[in-house]
């Protein structure tokens, strides 16, 4: 049984330029036992979806959690979900030991937990002052203490690392994942996804309202092109020479002025690299593949309606991780296509959505710089300056 | 113990944890003990003797031109032509049995007062800091949860009434006892003041309801606050005013007589000529703003 299951979840918003769709048929499932990230920019729907999970808004759709219908069997299983939605809000003429005390007099749980989770939190020193004059980190830090009240087997944490000083941010994700080792069901949004990499097992990427790919961490970073950094000897002009090369040879490749060059190939095939460089005579001082962080990955993932159409079918076509092209995406792709793509299915290279190097080329795949960055000084891939 | 009750125990300490409810009981408390120890002290019996002017009539007339005259009764310029004493007998001892009845019936209605400014806080303040939505990620039967905190209010109301009442009651007959009149204080009396004082208690219970039912349409405590006030002062006196058909149905003042023990007559709200028939109305509608309320939090979503 998934801990969390939502099916064709809808929520629209009316606002004063009409509806707002925040959540559009979003699909989900999140397995029992570990740490699950929900990630998506903001607006994409990740705390609509989780006031969703925990009953505090109508949506149309399936939300099961736990087994149980939300809403209306949430109270049958509310003792083992604890929760963190938004920022946590307490009444704040009470200290934080009297807040939390109330919530498990509600619950009839014992005074001893209030101690307990307010020391595992680390706020016992501040657990008698008024809640009003507790700082962000604080208030987040008692929100997170309010959810672990109940020992939940699941957790339903958004954004529990804001506010947090990196010396919390760093007892959060112990605590987090220390709690998802304990077999209970993490569920956490966040936006800071270097944390979410080093915390999380499962990972699902929600954008405009629908979930748009999921699957293992690991999973999600090796989807995706596979990229190599190569390194010449000699200087730029080398560096230029090599790109040519390659991309004569049928390779997308990513070069900047500095020296630094990027190029999209499997590992089973990167010994070619070397090779169609060496019949050049241009020998290779350096050929490494390049990690993705899951920024890398989420920014890939999301960067927007021509990238997501011209990557979906290659990404998802990756084991274990499952990919769906964001709305825009979708309806570029089926409009022709946009940026290049022509939306007959020919892949096409996305070099200009990974920044390896710290500076993002903008050419598209035919070599044309559609919108040259003067202040960077990049070159893309094939363009005109390289091999010139 | 069942979930309605864990949620009233927490609802009830949250209610008296509140600091603007100690603040509010321990003047409610201190004010009447100091008013009763003032008027112990004054309590006594006397003769004074009144020093009276007596006017000489004559420069009090005046002659008309028609040879007829006026008198001017108390006239400016005239002088005291002469004085006399009289011993008066000055009685300013407190007699319990006329003096707490008087006390219970106008500090009803102050208690009736503070009992909306808290019952209307109560739920504005949670609002204001969002603290629902916690506490509904404990219990999110929505009703349940709405039912137990009305219910804190209204014994918490009722209980605060009763203390301050109490404590008067006792500090009255105190002084009474020690420097007044008990005479006539049997056991009738002693009931008919229970009586009045529980009243008086379930008015506060009723208002304090009431107010936080309109809180929980109105959202806000000064909304709440204010709407209660201008119906008390501005929207029933008009009806009454313009439409007969409301007499004795209009919810603040049947809270006010039925605190009060101000019925039909001389100073009494028009058309509520019985105790019962006021707290009748005023529960009537305290019931349909927490009905009201009720669903309006049932429904909504919650930030």
């Amino acid at each position: 049984m998934a801990a969390i299951e939502i099916r064709d979840l809808r929520k629209t918003y009316r606002s004063r330029r009409g509806p707002v769709a925040a959540l559009d048929g979003l699909d989900l499932d999140v397995p029992e036992g570990g740490v699950f990230a929900f990630l998506g920019a903001n607006g994409a729907g990740k705390t609509t979806t989780i006031r969703a999970l925990v009953g505090h808004l109508r949506a149309t759709g399936s939300v099961r959690v736990l087994g149980a219908e939300v809403p209306r069997e949430l109270p049958k299983v509310i003792d083992r979900i604890g929760a963190l939605v938004e920022q946590p809000s307490f009444f704040p003429g009470f200290s934080g030991h009297r807040n939390l005390s109330l919530l498990a007099r509600a619950r009839g749980l014992p005074q001893a937990r209030v101690d307990a989770v307010l020391e595992q939190v680390g706020l016992t020193a501040r657990a008698a002052s008024r809640a009003a004059t507790y700082s962000l980190g604080m208030k987040q830090r008692l929100g997170v203490a309010a959810a672990l009240l109940k020992e939940p087997a699941m957790l339903i944490l958004d954004e529990p690392a804001n506010g947090l000083d990196p010396e919390g941010i760093k007892e959060m994700r112990e605590l987090l994942r220390r709690l998802g080792d304990e077999g209970r069901t993490v569920f956490v949004s966040s936006h800071i996804l270097g944390e979410v990499q080093q915390l999380s097992d499962r990972v699902a990427i929600v954008h405009a309202g629908r979930c748009i790919a999921t699957g293992s961490v690991d999973d999600l970073l090796s989807a995706g092109p596979s990229k190599f950094r190569v390194r010449v000897p000699g200087d730029t002009h080398e560096t230029h020479l090599a790109a040519a090369v390659l991309e004569q040879a049928g390779f997308s490749v990513w070069a900047d002025p500095h020296g630094e060059m990027a190029v999209d190939v499997t590992p089973d095939d990167s010994w070619r690299v070397a090779k169609v460089l060496a019949d050049a005579a241009v020998y290779v001082a350096e050929l490494s593949p390049i990690e993705r962080t899951l920024e890398q990955a989420f920014l890939e993932i999301t960067g927007g309606a021509s990238q997501i159409a011209a990557r979906v079918p290659e990404v998802g076509s990756e084991p274990g991780v499952a990919v769906e092209a964001a709305p825009e995406a979708r309806a570029g792709a089926e409009g022709g296509g946009v940026d290049g793509n022509d939306g007959d299915g020919a892949q096409e290279p996305v070099t200009d959505v990974l920044d390896y190097y710290g500076g993002p080329a903008s050419a598209d795949a035919t070599g044309r710089d559609e919108e040259p960055d003067a202040g960077r000084g990049t070159s893309g891939p094939g363009s005109g300056e390289v091999g010139a | 113990m069942t979930a309605f009750l864990r949620l009233l125990d927490a609802e009830i300490r949250r209610y008296w944890a509140r600091r603007l409810v100690r603040v509010l009981l321990l003047l409610s408390l201190v004010v009447p003990t100091v008013v009763v120890a003032v008027l112990t002290a004054r309590s006594s019996v006397k003769n004074e003797t009144r020093e009276t002017f007596v006017y000489s009539e004559e420069d009090c007339f005046e002659e008309l031109p028609d040879g007829s005259s006026v008198y001017f009764p108390g006239c400016g310029d005239a002088t005291p032509s002469e004085t006399t004493s009289e011993v008066v007998r000055v009685d300013q001892r407190i007699d319990v049995v006329d003096d707490l009845a008087d006390a219970v019936n106008g500090s009803g209605t102050t208690l009736m007062f503070l009992a909306v400014l808290i019952g209307a806080s109560f739920l504005g303040a949670e609002i204001g800091a969002a603290s629902l939505s916690t506490q509904l990620l404990y219990e999110p039967r929505r009703t349940l949860v709405w039912t137990a905190k009305a219910v804190a209010v209204g014994l918490g109301s009722a209980l605060f009434s009763l203390a301050v009442l109490a404590l008067l009651a006792l500090e009255l007959w105190g002084g009474a006892a020690w420097r007044g009149v008990v005479e006539g204080a049997d056991a009738d009396w002693v009931v008919a003041r229970v009586g009045d004082v529980l009243r008086a208690s379930g008015a506060a219970a009723l208002a304090g309801m009431l107010a936080f039912g309109i809180t929980g349409i109105a959202r806000r405590t000064v909304a709440a606050v204010a709407g209660f006030l201008a119906l008390g002062m501005i929207v029933e006196p008009a009806l009454y005013g313009i439409f007969n058909v409301f007499d004795g149905r209009l919810p603040i003042s049947a809270l006010f007589a039925f605190a009060s023990n101000s019925l039909s007559g001389e100073g009494g709200i028009d058309g509520i000529d019985s105790l019962l028939r006021a707290g009748t109305v005023a529960a009537i509608w305290a019931a349909g703003a927490l009905a009201a309320g009720g669903v309006l939090f049932a429904r909504r979503e919650v930030r």
